[in-house]
């Protein structure tokens, strides 16, 4: 049992007992250290002004990810290398990515800077991108910039990071894994007290044995959403439970019959793995949140926290997903659509907690589509999350999942529009008419500052028709087509 | 790469709000969760008495009576008895934690009388509304009239009938407002990123009672501000807190304050007639607009100014008639931004004239060439103007552009082109505070600097200066420095309307002359011979005759002992007409940008955009380029994804993840061609780059909208729901 968390920071390992529960990364570095060059521009995740990165061991390997550090709690960098702007300098010269910057003149005002810069340094890590503008545009949607319009900083990305590491990061990487892996002691980590604590579990079974002792515990998975209550909603949250140690519970494991997800696995390891079952997959996990969210941000926590809008599930339910909980001793499985019984309400069971999910992949007669519907491209919650999945014989189609997220108080299936669907041909639109009336009935969608009620129905029903077009492989039609990126490319 | 860059990029940079004092208390404000209350009763005690405390404000610590504003001073500092917005401003503590001042902003009772809120400005400018001022609801109004519109519409050979509603679009400064306080022995240092140190001066001093002369403001460096840091922010709350704790206070807003109490935008809404002949020749133009500027003026009338002297464009109107109208509501607080009105006014004038070239069947760039307005003037309202030489070259220009390819035609994708062509105002008008003190010194550290009381703001003010010493002086980065942003020296005015940069370096220029006899005298005291031997140089100066590597004295060298300084005043053009408000010097730009459709989801993607600025040759190529590309994501963002809506006087987002700024994937490739050869006569000889871009860009997205789908669109932003619903009406 350890009482401090501890994590690298440039050569130093920091050792920390005194962590409030809920105290913030961001909070640490400027009050504690500090250290104001990492800014604070929402408090929310939104903007990445705050963007640090944290340096982590995946299979062995040092992998550099950007994390807000406005919602990312101070307990969660255990076992991390926290970077910094303030460390990327090395004597006197500037990194890389921040020559790079200055050449392109990428810094006006100067105040997303920071995040920008270490965004980019997470990109210059990133081992084997395509030197392309989409692996750009992606490393910074969580970054926003108002002076710029971000052509500089675009061309200074395009310009330094797609080559060989060559800084001290890349030089000292091995006595970094060294370090990082000397701090993986899977202990058990409680900070406080009985009433007011910071744990970090590291088995299942302890897990399960500290939640049922403390049901009213709150479990944090990447904060992604727990930050916001305590930043957002300031909730008082005295006892947490973070999941992030809790060994296997990381898991990602592809089988033959489809992908094994553990609960804590963060949503950018599980993008390369889920993107091999279906491209469709990919192209939208690729759109949740931002790069920051996706690091921190795990596919059990966007289940678990019961959002109507959480991206995946709409996903995950047309695929025919299946969901394990535990309490105590007791593991259950659920088809995943029945975990979600109204707004705020899930089928889980005090002290019960979600350890992960199977997600069958799509078979050879199977057509798979998820389309992500949202007012901006990126880091955008969305109006209108659609997934469907085909099965089709001779022509027809036998059995339809067709799912959707925004459209009422839980992530639900359309199960009119599945029933009509029976039967239809694809090459015949003319069968199709009674299947896309259906789903009108399917939804009651309400009216936000995303879209108005109207607007979702006439979506839902337009993206509907766009899967049955797609899937008939009508000619005129592009398929798999996101939106914008894709949208540029007409140009060329 | 200057050092301030490098600053920025390390981390090293420090913002005004970044440090504070040892011991600095925490200020923190209570806001009204009402849109329109009185305050029945105000209760701070229980507040006072939390230990830790050391001072809570209210409007008792206000003098009577006491408002603020540019022009029209109508804002309270903190609520006098009622609030007109939520998040409107009530009390505010300092105490010695963020926890601390917390529990105390809990413990001040305040009961509010719910008053119903006004909340449409055409509502409130009637006669049955409630009136939230004294002299009621209409907060400004602008006329102007010539020639007889009805009868010229009447006679035209095509008219068009057109209605625009604009966003509350919200600047997303990156950095909150925010500052320090540092009361002394009678005396009070306040740091707040602001536009004009030397206004915020005058303002506290009337509020706290102290001479200006024991004020000093520093209002520079700012992390983004694009207008929503010019009025007054947390600068008198801060001054009042610091006062009263005698300690220094830090106050900085968190983004739900931001979003909730901090300017915006103005919503416009806009009805407009306007006619051409059978040959396409403009006749007439019939403009009404209605803005909301929220709870307070701030700088509402001069942005409604600015929004009717630009309602008619760059053309040549034979009959006009402009009437806005500024209203008071409930609905927050709008204010300045880039684009200051007139973004709102070009769009709905540049979807007109697409209208009518497409009636009279010319195509629409000619159309705009074949109406330019006289380069000589007079100008929009008839008033006498500098020359404006570069709109029909802007015209041949756009012309000229190379065509873009938009790809085979697609089922799913409708593909678009807009263009426009502006000019806006630079500067104020009649009456503002147009003219600029400086000067220009040599320091002990042998660095000849500019010292304005101009700020730095992300624009590259400091960048275009330094470029304008070295070149004015002959001398390397080294031998130039700068004093700007703060009271402690002379007072250039405020940091806006385009004309920062454009001052900073006219200053230089102006100076320059003298500045460099004054040096070369100098040099003539230390080394003999007369002034007019010496020149400067790098490192120092030379012998005119015989310019060697090294100086034959160095800059530091030459101020020991010396007071080498050479005041610079630039005089303000005052343009009155009729008791208009009108501008004198204008800038012009053009622009064209290209949309896809998505005929599935009715969402708008811009696919490239061109700039056309018509500014003169930029000093800092990189900055310039910088303006046009930054103020074309704001005009993307205004037609295509930002509104703060509100329902009730409350808004819909109250941070960020409700309130769409475009990111990186959303700006298509920005390419920009400036027009660098402005015209001989041309007595400026160089134009502010910071808004133009914007106001150009706007109306051309707008258009392209409309070159899609057959009509213009009836707000900004376009709503994916009303394109499918066209798109629909069109099958």
């Amino acid at each position: 049992m350890r009482e401090a968390i501890r994590f690298l920071r440039g050569d130093q390992i920091i050792e920390l007992f005194d962590v409030a529960p809920t105290e913030t990364l961001l909070d640490y570095l400027r009050l504690r250290e500090r250290k104001v060059g990492t800014k604070e521009g929402c408090n929310e995740g939104d903007c990445g002004a705050c963007t640090v990165a944290l340096g982590r061991l995946v299979d062995g390997r040092l992998v550099y990810e950007p994390v807000n550090a406005c919602i990312q709690l101070l307990g969660q960098v255990d076992g991390c290398e926290v970077v910094t702007i303030e460390d990327l300098a090395e004597g006197g010269a500037l990194h890389p990515v921040q020559e790079a910057l200055a050449r392109h003149h990428g810094s006006q005002c100067g105040f997303c800077t920071p995040g920008i810069a270490m965004s980019l340094f997470t990109l210059y890590h990133q081992p084997a991108a395509a030197p392309d503008r989409k692996a750009v545009n992606e490393a910074l949607a969580g970054n926003l910039c108002r002076c710029t319009g971000y052509r500089p900083i675009a061309d200074a990305a395009l310009e330094v990071c797609f080559a060989e590491p060559d800084d001290k990061f890349s030089r000292q990487a091995d006595t970094i894994v060294e370090i990082l892996s000397g701090l993986r002691d899977g202990d058990e980590i409680f900070i406080g007290d009985e009433r007011s604590f910071f744990a970090s579990p590291a088995s299942i079974d302890s897990l399960a044995d500290l939640y049922a002792r403390h049901p009213d515990a709150t479990l944090v998975a990447g904060a992604t959403d727990v930050g916001l209550w305590i930043t957002k909603q300031l909730r008082e949250l005295p006892k947490i439970i973070w999941l992030g140690r809790v060994a296997f519970l990381d898991r990602v494991e592809p089988i033959e019959e489809g992908l094994i997800i553990g609960a804590t696995a963060s949503l950018s390891r599980v993008e390369p793995e889920i993107a091999r079952l279906d491209p469709d997959l990919g192209a939208v996990w690729s759109r949740i949140g931002s790069k920051q969210v996706r690091a921190s941000g795990t596919v059990g926590g966007n289940i678990a926290n019961g959002s109507p809008i959480g991206d995946t599930p709409p996903m995950l339910i047309a695929l025919g997903a299946t969901l394990e909980l535990r309490k105590g001793d007791t593991a259950r499985t659920l088809p995943l659509e029945d975990y979600f019984i109204d707004y705020g309400r899930q089928d889980r069971g005090e002290a019960e907690f979600v350890t992960g999910l199977f997600v069958p992949a799509p078979g050879p007669n199977d057509v798979f589509r998820a389309y992500k519907l949202s007012k901006r491209f990126d880091q955008d919650i969305s109006a209108v999350m659609a997934a469907f999945l085909f099965t089709v014989e001779d022509g027809r189609i036998i059995h339809a999942r067709i799912a959707f997220g925004g459209m009422a108080a839980t992530p639900r299936r359309a199960r009119r529009a599945e029933a009509a669907l029976g039967g239809a041909v694809l090459a015949e639109p003319g069968t199709w008419g009674r299947a896309l009336k259906a789903i009108e009935r399917d939804f009651a969608p309400i009216s936000d500052m995303r879209a108005s009620a109207e607007y979702r129905a006439k979506a839902a029903r337009s993206l509907f028709a766009k899967a049955l077009v797609e899937a008939a492989g009508m000619p005129s039609e592009r398929t798999r087509v996101q939106g914008h990126r894709e949208a540029a490319e007409i140009l060329v | 790469m200057s050092l301030r860059v490098a600053e920025k990029l390390s981390g090293r940079f420090r913002y005004l709000a970044d440090d504070a004092p040892k011991g600095a208390l925490v200020g923190l404000v209570l806001r009204s969760a009402h849109p329109h209350a009185r305050i029945s009763r105000l209760d701070t005690r229980a507040a006072e008495a939390v230990p830790g405390v050391h001072a809570v404000v209210t409007t008792a610590d206000v003098p009577a009576g006491f408002r603020f504003g540019l022009r029209l001073k109508d804002q309270p500092v903190l609520a006098d008895g009622v609030v007109r917005h939520l998040g409107e401003a009530v009390a505010a503590v300092a105490a010695e934690t963020m926890e601390i001042a917390a529990a105390a902003l809990a413990a001040i009772d305040v009961d509010y009388e719910i008053l119903p809120p006004v909340t449409d400005p055409h509502v409130a400018l009637g006669k049955e509304a409630v009136a939230l001022h004294d002299g009621g609801n209409l907060c400004h109004a602008f006329d102007y009239l010539k020639g007889d519109v009805a009868v010229a519409l009447e006679a035209s050979a095509h008219t068009v009938d057109l209605s625009l509603d604009t966003p509350r679009q919200m600047h997303v400064a990156l950095e909150l407002e925010g500052g320090v306080a540092i009361p002394g022995e009678g005396d009070l240092v306040l740091r707040a990123p602001a536009h004009d140190p030397h206004h915020v001066r005058h303002v506290l001093s009337e509020l706290t009672g102290l001479e200006e002369e024991n004020i000093h403001v520093v209002g520079s460096p700012i992390g983004g501000s694009y207008g929503g840091k010019e009025d007054l922010h947390v600068q008198p709350v801060l001054a009042l807190l610091g006062l009263k704790a005698r300690r220094p206070v830090r106050l900085v807003l968190s983004r739900p304050e931001a979003v909730a109490a901090g300017i915006k935008r103005h919503p416009f809404s806009i009805r407009l007639r306007a006619g051409c002949n059978a040959d396409g020749r403009l006749t007439a133009l019939d403009f009404d607009a209605v803005a909301d500027t929220g709870a307070y003026a701030s700088h509402g009338p001069e942005v409604l100014e600015t929004a009717m002297e630009c309602a008619p464009g760059a053309y040549d109107w034979p009959s006009v008639r402009l009437a806005g109208r500024l209203a008071y509501t409930n609905n927050g607080i709008s204010g300045a931004f880039r684009g200051f009105g007139a973004v709102q006014t070009q769009s709905a004038l540049e979807l007109a004239i697409d209208a009518l070239a497409d009636k009279a069947g010319v195509d629409r760039i000619a159309f705009r060439r074949l109406n330019l307005a006289a380069a000589e003037g007079p100008g929009p309202l008839g008033q006498t103007m500098v020359p404006m030489l570069e709109l029909e070259p802007l015209g041949e220009a756009l012309a000229a552009l190379p065509a873009v390819p938009v790809g085979r035609p697609d089922e799913r994708f409708v593909a678009g082109t807009g263009v426009a062509l502006i000019r806006k105002g630079e500067g104020f008008g009649g009456g503002g505070p147009n003219g600029a003190l400086g000067r220009l010194a040599l320091g002990f550290d042998g660095r000849i600097r500019l010292e304005t009381s101009l700020t730095e703001m992300g624009q590259g003010l400091e960048a275009a200066a330094l470029a304008a010493l070295r070149q004015a002086f002959g001398v390397d980065g080294r031998d130039v420095g700068l004093r700007i942003g703060e009271t402690a020296v002379g007072n250039s005015g405020p940091t806006s309307a385009s004309r920062g940069t454009q001052i900073a370096v006219r200053l230089v220029r102006k100076g320059a002359e003298t500045m460099r006899q004054a040096l070369g005298a100098a040099a003539a005291r230390k080394l003999g011979g007369a002034a007019e031997d010496y020149i400067s140089g790098p490192g120092g100066m030379f012998r005119a005759d015989d310019r060697r590597n090294r100086p034959d004295i160095g800059f530091a060298a030459l101020a020991e002992g010396e007071d080498i300084a050479v005041d610079v005043e630039i005089e303000p053009i005052e343009t009155h007409l009729d008791g208009l408000a009108c501008h004198t010097l204008f800038t012009a730009c053009a622009a064209r940008a290209f949309i896809l459709v998505d005929r599935w989801t009715g969402r708008i993607t811009c696919t490239g955009i061109d700039v056309l600025p018509a500014c003169g040759m930029p000093l800092v190529p990189a900055a310039f380029d910088g303006q046009m590309a930054g103020g074309a994501a704001q005009a993307l963002g205004f037609c295509l994804t930002e509104d703060l809506l509100a329902t009730d006087g409350s808004f819909a987002a109250r941070n960020l993840d409700g309130y769409f700024v475009p990111t990186i994937a959303d700006m298509p490739p920005v390419r920009i061609h400036p027009l660098v050869e402005l015209d001989a006569r041309d007595p400026v000889g160089l134009r502010g780059a910071g808004e133009i871009g914007l106001n150009a860009v706007a109306p051309a997205i707008a258009c392209a909208v409309r070159d899609v789908l057959g009509i213009p669109p009836l707000r900004l932003p376009v709503d994916p729901d009303w394109v499918l619903d066209v798109l629909e009406a069109r099958r």
